[in-house]
């Protein structure tokens, strides 16, 4: 599997390479890379359905996004800022009051009611899907328009996190109700009050989309839009070169040298909110891929001992590791968001690179001459992963311990992370919330299914004093004060080195020149964020 | 002759629910497909309920009952991704597959047959050596390398020809094709050239051998003695003989072509079958892969009846297996 991948990188380079060598035989491909006011996007993963209520995921959210409205929008930043509605406040700690934009349409013209809202929210949270929004509706209680033009929203438990949560929450036309998904993706159904409507779908092969002459904010400046699905990172850099399509999204690392000589083109690129750590297996007394150097199972598990932890954490090159293996498109992590955002502390800085402090540490947890471990990684997630495992393996040997690695794909890889079955694995998590209580409840928070926390907590670290400090932050709805605790947990967490923080990675784009493009931190490609200059 | 074709079909539907099994239980092994399908951010609550819609919960032979029990009520599930039926989403993708193999496979046969026959009946000319060292070149070749060197070429330095996707599509019986506008018809050439390129040099190759083996038979003598004009000789007599293993693989290749043309669809971002079926395998939805599967059963076992029916048209001693002497 990862021969393929590595042998069919190298030969697409000298594909790209040859090409470069033909460049002068014609130019007639650059008449085609010529404005035309039409935006050809190429997609790299396929929204599977036009029914905004059907399936969480990134693909299908983007594209919901160009056709539907939200209560709330959330920005670039992945921060709340007003949609359908204009303006919020906590009532109390239950309920929400919410100011309505007035005269808004739907693309048929119709004017949204209050009922739209309440079957959309109704809809998402009863719909038969197996990924459904849920997780973000489960909490309401009731949705109520006490006057005109406002909304008032009672949670069942205090939820200081309800603009973001209704932010994923799409509002349809109330008498669409119980329309089957098929009818969605006809364009039937698919009428929402977003900046764009639907002009066809080809599941699995493109989306057209015009402007939409009701709505209600201002205008996209490329009204003509087509979304066409090339999964194929080469042939998605080929169909922009050959000037078919004027913007793609993950551009492959080796073809950013190539766009960056032609000047039809640029590169754009933006932070992401995905953060790529490392998992430790800080519950088991005996952990399953640790062993002495003799192969004899160690009468306890290292990586319970702080040291150990910070030992490894100090062993990995960052930077060598953003600069060589990411080419320079990732950032270093320190923790879950680059400092500054929401719920970060300005006290945690990225761990330095350190073998000689990390082998006196190793020596002093009582491992002076190292153990025997196995690291895993999914092989076709997460950008390099298989690289980066093995790159840390090396560094991992360079403090004497003796490191093998085994990768396999995202599909055999969830399970066995899921049923915690490996002892340190590379893992990454996308903070689509833009602060940080969204990736401690799901990654470092003490495993409990009743209270959806530590969904994610592969290693199934705990800590007790966080656990409490995170359920008092979870509930407190003042940003301000809640922000102060998250960044103090945010000290907690990564001075216990709950898990290894490596890079956030960072989004590629190619477009044609004339054209300007703001990326986002959840990597949504959209076409409302294209401008031409 | 309805004897042999019932227990062809008999024998497809023993081999579908063979492999109704071996995917049941392959899946099963890989992984849990919940965890790959529900939204990252879904608490446990989400996914316990996820797992019980599915009917996960259950242990596997029940599943598998349950499922056996419906595919015979013709109903194969529905898609744990697209949330619709299996067949119907496969059915959507089919016609885009269909022409794209159709388109290369006729290229195949237009382009593989003639030079075969040429090379064959001069073996040592200039020419035919150029055309067999080439013939080389083009099956050990990577396809997605070819094809990624079609686009560069054609679409990116030359612009002759649009670099990927599908164009636009016409009705014809209520299916969208490519081939029936220009612009699908532009779009179609490169991937059914990149995927023609394998099968014409098998076929030619296949055809060169096949004329050096016939040639110098008695009855080629023969016909030659009889008189025959050249272009007789060589158009009826030495072609009928030589096309049975050429049938063969065209047939064999024609099924390939449709089930496994995923490369080829992906660099070219044609919207096939062999692309969903590696999305479907690489997210575990079961439904799909399982209707796919048994489609693609189906599909091979009529191509090799087909191919079976052109023998006895071809050479009269061929017979059906089970048809009376």
């Amino acid at each position: 599997m990862m021969n393929r991948t590595i042998s069919r990188r190298a030969l697409m380079q000298w594909a790209l390479g040859g090409a470069a060598v033909l460049h002068g035989i014609s130019l007639t491909g650059l008449a085609q890379a010529a404005a035309t006011g039409q935006l050809r996007i190429g997609m790299a993963a396929p929204p599977t359905t036009l029914d905004p209520h059907l399936k969480s995921n990134a693909p299908n959210n983007a594209l919901a996004t160009h056709i539907y409205d939200t209560l709330v929008a959330n920005d670039e930043k992945s921060i709340s800022r007003p949609g359908l509605a204009t303006a919020w406040r906590a009532v109390d700690d239950t309920h929400w009051e919410f100011d309505l934009r007035p005269d808004v349409r739907f693309s048929d013209g119709e004017p949204l009611t209050v009922d739209d809202i309440v079957v959309s929210f109704d809809r998402a949270n009863t719909i038969d899907s197996t990924a459904s929004f849920r997780t973000y509706t489960r909490n309401i209680k009731s949705i109520t328009s006490p006057e005109t033009g406002k909304l008032l929203i009672e949670t069942k438990q205090p939820e200081p996190l309800l603009p973001n949560s209704l932010s994923r929450i799409r509002i349809i036309r109330a008498k669409f109700k119980d329309t089957p998904s098929d009818q969605f993706n006809n364009g039937t159904a698919a009428i929402g009050t977003g900046p764009y409507v639907l002009k066809e779908y080809v599941s699995g092969n493109r989306v057209a989309l015009s402007a939409n002459p009701n709505y209600w904010g201002p205008k996209p400046a490329l009204p003509d839009v087509e979304l066409r699905i090339v999964t194929d990172a080469g042939a998605r850099l080929a169909n922009l070169l050959a000037g078919d399509l004027d913007l793609v999204e993950q551009v492959p690392y080796e073809g950013v040298a190539r766009v960056e000589q032609d000047e039809r083109f640029h590169i754009i690129r933006g932070v992401s909110s995905r953060v790529v750590f490392f998992s430790l297996d800080t519950f088991r007394d005996v952990t399953p891929f640790i062993s002495g150097k003799d192969g004899k199972p160690l009468d306890r598990n290292p990586l319970k001992d702080l040291r150990v932890r910070q030992a490894l954490s100090m062993a990995i090159d960052r930077s060598a590791i953003v600069e060589r293996l990411m080419q320079g498109n990732a950032i270093v992590a320190s923790q879950f968001l680059p400092a500054g955002a929401p719920g970060t502390s300005a006290a945690i800085k990225p761990v330095p690179f350190d073998a000689a402090k990390a082998t006196a540490l190793l020596a002093e947890a009582g491992y002076p001459d190292g153990f025997r471990l196995t690291i895993h990684g999914p092989n076709d997630r997460i950008v390099n992963d298989s690289k980066i495992v093995q790159a840390v393996a090396q560094m991992f040997s360079r403090i004497g311990l003796e490191v093998s690695v085994e990768v396999m794909p995202w599909s055999v890889y969830a399970d066995k992370a899921d049923a915690h079955e490996f002892s340190v694995n590379l893992d990454s998590w996308g903070v689509n919330t833009g602060e940080t209580s969204n990736p401690m409840t799901a990654l470092v928070a003490t495993q409990n299914p009743d209270a959806g926390m530590g969904i994610a907590n592969s290693g199934r670290y705990s800590n007790s004093d966080l656990d409490a400090k995170l359920a008092v932050a979870k509930r407190t709805l003042d940003d301000t004060k809640r922000e102060m605790m998250l960044s103090e947990l945010s000290d907690i967490v990564f001075n216990d080195v709950a898990l290894i923080p490596l890079h956030h990675e960072v989004l590629v784009v190619a477009a044609r020149k004339d054209l300007q493009f703001t990326t986002r931190a959840d990597q949504y490609t959209l076409a409302m964020n294209a401008k031409i200059v | 002759m309805t004897a042999a074709v019932a227990r062809r079909l008999l024998q497809a539907v023993m081999v579908m629910f063979a492999m109704t099994v071996i995917v049941f239980i392959a899946i099963n092994v890989i992984g849990d497909p919940v965890d790959i399908l529900i939204s990252p951010d879904a608490d446990q609550i989400e996914r316990a309920r996820v797992v019980q819609a599915l009917g996960l919960d259950l242990p596997l032979w029940q599943q598998y009952l349950r499922f056996l029990w419906a595919a015979l009520h013709g109903d194969l599930g529905e898609s744990y991704v697209y949330n619709e039926p299996a067949i119907r989403v496969i059915l959507q993708r089919l016609p885009a597959t269909l022409e794209l193999a159709v388109s290369a496979i006729l290229i195949a046969i237009v382009v593989g047959v003639p030079l075969g026959l040429y090379a064959g009946l001069r073996p040592d000319g200039i020419l035919s050596r150029v055309i067999m060292t080439v013939s080389i070149l083009g099956f050990s070749l990577p396809t997605f390398w070819v094809g990624l060197v079609l686009i560069m070429f054609f679409g990116v330095q030359l612009g002759w020809l649009p670099s990927g996707g599908r164009g636009q599509t016409a009705e014809l019986f209520g299916v969208q094709w490519a081939f029936l506008t220009k612009d699908g018809l532009a779009h179609l050439i490169l991937p059914a050239v990149n995927l023609a390129l394998f099968d014409a040099c098998l076929i030619l190759r296949l055809t060169r051998a096949g004329v050096a083996e016939v040639l110098p038979l008695d009855f080629v003598k023969f016909a030659r003695a009889k008189g025959l004009r050249e272009t007789r000789v060589i158009g009826v007599h030495v072609s009928k003989n030589i096309m049975i293993p050429v049938v063969t693989i065209i047939g064999l290749e024609f099924g390939s072509i449709v089930a496994f043309s995923v490369v080829t669809e992906s660099v070219f971002s044609w919207p096939g079958m062999g692309k969903l079926i590696i999305d479907s395998i690489n997210v575990l939805d079961r439904p799909i892969i399982t209707a796919y599967l048994m489609a693609i059963v189906a599909f091979f076992v009529i191509i090799n009846l087909v191919v079976d029916l052109t023998y006895t048209a071809l050479d009269p001693r061929v017979r059906l297996q089970g048809e009376g002497p």
